[in-house]
């Protein structure tokens, strides 16, 4: 197999181009199933982020399909069933709703958002920032997956493998094996520009949670800049180009805008693709998926008495097939460690505490990684409560984590090696959402201070119901 | 007034703390060839290129497949570890074993020799020895 490690030549324009094609067939496929997850509000920038999460699910489900039936993988094969899923959505799915627009308003926190993701973007073409674990599992995986033509359960069972994460969820490693079957070989910038992609449509999610919570110019302005910046430094400074937590960073930001709104169909139908995209993506994914649905279903329940089986099913069905197949083959083939489980022990909690008080000063955060703490606090808002639930949740769950897996004496250790990374999938959801809620108690501070007659700042909306919805 | 005023400060804050990021990886890029143990594994560094390099001979000479154990002297602490992952990543197509696992049949050492007769050196690499493991 040939390998191209940066340095050894220029840039490779045909994985470069290998890569985008993949990414946007991911956006195709996606786009296909438009009519459920495009809600009428949405913008073009985030439609098309949920069109490719949406794509990507599809894309792990057809693999995961070709390795239960034993077929190894092919450019032209993939190439084909792409073609015929694309043709029967066409033919047998409703078509998809009015055209959405592209962002007319933007502003200097785009530019600012834009320069910083050709920056990140650049210098993770380098590969100088590709993350460790990329060579330790992801690109490893993918680089072995595409040799194998397929996902290799077999190597990833061998007792020496258990450094690789081997019951980790295969969707980035799948990426990356069929970014190289379709380059003709294993590219690492090629694979390094599909995760700058993630970070590009973490920025167009926030950039949609602030514009669908309501927030006036200047804040949508600020916020996205303030979240491409703050999580920009991050990742290029804590070595993220090349690994997963971009996805779930990705995942938490797309669901906040169905979030924020009141619990709906196509809400539904968005949540389910989120979910099953966090569920395929790394191990943090399973839980926030779980409480993704969870939070959608009591929202459910809550508005609508009882939960009714057809929302239960929309939400809850798409993580349901991605978790169960990789459920199946993690236990065939005993990929889960010993080292993931563990009796919850009390007694680190003072370590723990005093080791998560030390690294919140982690210089590559310059201050921000208190913001993983925000969503405690915006429990307090009755419109961020969901999204406030969810987020709460699986900061529990890492601490949870804390308390039970590893041994007790490499609990410093642990929280030292990842806390800081486990922000970076909190931090920009986070943001945003508390930047909603900070406006709407400011406005609400100007009005009991008798600006109560000002004007509500105006929320464009990119691409405004129709006429007959509006009226 | 004091919100946007406070905003626009976080912003002027971030922007600050990134191009400080930008400027640092920038730099450390330049540097790169530079033998800083802080700067040791990262693609382009000298240390991963000098053993891709090796390993490239390496896998002409290994059938696809092949179980292959790996090994290198530990120095600095943790060094060996470190190039038994990316020993494993420069060759995906041989299952790279940690050194001394008996199911290997060929075994790399970098930077040094094995003196064992059960190794049976094949080839001199650039940075060490590729060896047939025989049986006990």
């Amino acid at each position: 197999m040939r390998m191209v490690v940066p340095g050894e030549r220029a840039l490779n324009a045909t994985a470069l181009l290998a890569a985008a094609a993949l990414l946007t067939a991911f956006w195709l496929l996606g786009r296909r199933l438009s009519a459920a997850l495009a809600a009428p509000g949405d913008g073009a920038l985030f439609r098309g982020t949920l069109y490719g999460m949406a794509g990507a699910v599809v894309f792990h489900l057809v693999l995961t399909a070709l390795d239960f039936a034993g077929v190894p993988w092919s450019a032209w094969l993939l190439a084909a069933l792409g073609a015929v899923l694309y043709g029967l959505a066409w033919r047998f799915l409703p078509p998809r709703p009015e055209r959405a627009r592209l962002p007319s308003d933007l502003g200097w926190g785009d530019g600012l958002a834009l320069f910083a993701l050709a920056a990140a973007t650049l210098i993770a073409l380098t590969a100088w920032i590709a993350t460790p674990d990329f060579v330790y599992h992801w690109g490893l995986k993918g680089a072995r997956f595409h040799l194998a033509r397929g996902v290799d359960y077999a190597w990833l069972a061998r007792s020496w493998n258990w450094v690789i994460h081997p019951d980790y969820p295969n969707l980035l490693p799948e990426t990356y094996a069929v970014t190289a079957l379709l380059a003709g070989g294993f590219d690492v910038p090629a694979m390094l520009l599909e995760t700058a992609v993630l970070f590009a449509l973490l920025l167009a999610a926030a950039r949609e949670g602030l514009r669908q919570g309501g927030a006036d110019r200047f804040t949508r302005q600020a916020g996205v800049a303030l979240v491409a910046l703050a999580c920009g430094a991050f990742w290029i400074a804590s070595l993220l180009p090349g690994g997963a937590d971009g996805m779930i960073a990705l995942a938490l930001a797309a669901a906040v805008p169905p979030l924020l709104r009141p619990p709906d169909r196509v809400g539904d139908f968005q949540i389910g693709a989120i979910a099953a995209f966090a569920a395929a993506s790394k191990t943090e994914g399973m839980p926030l998926a779980a409480f993704l649905i969870l939070v959608q279903w009591g929202r459910r329940a809550w508005t609508g008495r009882r939960l009714e089986f057809g929302a239960a099913l929309r939400t809850g069905l798409p993580a349901a097939v991605v978790i169960l197949p990789w459920l199946a083959r993690t236990l065939h083939h005993r990929l889960f460690l010993e080292i993931n489980s563990g009796r919850f022990d009390p007694s680190r909690a003072g370590e723990i505490a005093s080791t998560v008080l030390e690294t919140l000063g982690a210089p590559s955060w310059h201050g921000f990684l208190a913001a993983m703490f925000l969503p405690p606090l915006l429990l307090a808002s009755r419109r961020a409560r969901p999204f406030a639930g969810v987020a709460t949740l699986q900061l529990l769950f890492y601490f949870y984590a804390y308390f039970t897996i590893q041994a007790a004496d490499q609990t410093r250790a642990f929280i030292l090696s990842n806390f800081a990374r486990l922000g970076y999938q909190l931090i920009p959801a986070s943001l945003v959402v508390a930047l909603v809620v900070w406006l709407k108690s400011n406005r609400l501070e100007n009005e009991k201070g008798g600006t109560a007659e000002q004007p509500r700042p105006r929320v464009e909306p990119e691409n405004p119901p129709p006429i007959s919805a509006a009226s | 007034m004091l919100k946007k005023l406070a905003l626009g400060l976080l912003v002027a804050w971030a922007a600050a703390g990134f191009l400080h990021e930008v400027n640092e990886a920038v730099a450390s890029y330049d540097q790169r060839q530079r033998a800083v143990r802080r700067f040791t594994w990262r693609f382009g560094a000298p240390e991963p290129s000098r053993l891709a390099q090796c390993l490239q001979q390496a896998r002409r000479e290994i059938p696809a497949g092949s179980a292959v154990a790996f090994t290198s002297p530990d120095t600095p602490r943790g060094a060996a570890f470190q190039r038994w992952r990316w020993a494993s990543f420069f060759l995906p197509d041989q299952d790279v074993l940690p050194a001394g696992d008996p199911q290997a049949a060929y075994a790399i050492s970098y930077r040094m020799k094995i003196e064992d007769h059960r190794f049976e050196p094949l080839r001199r690499l650039p940075c060490g020895w590729l060896y047939r493991v025989n049986g006990p």
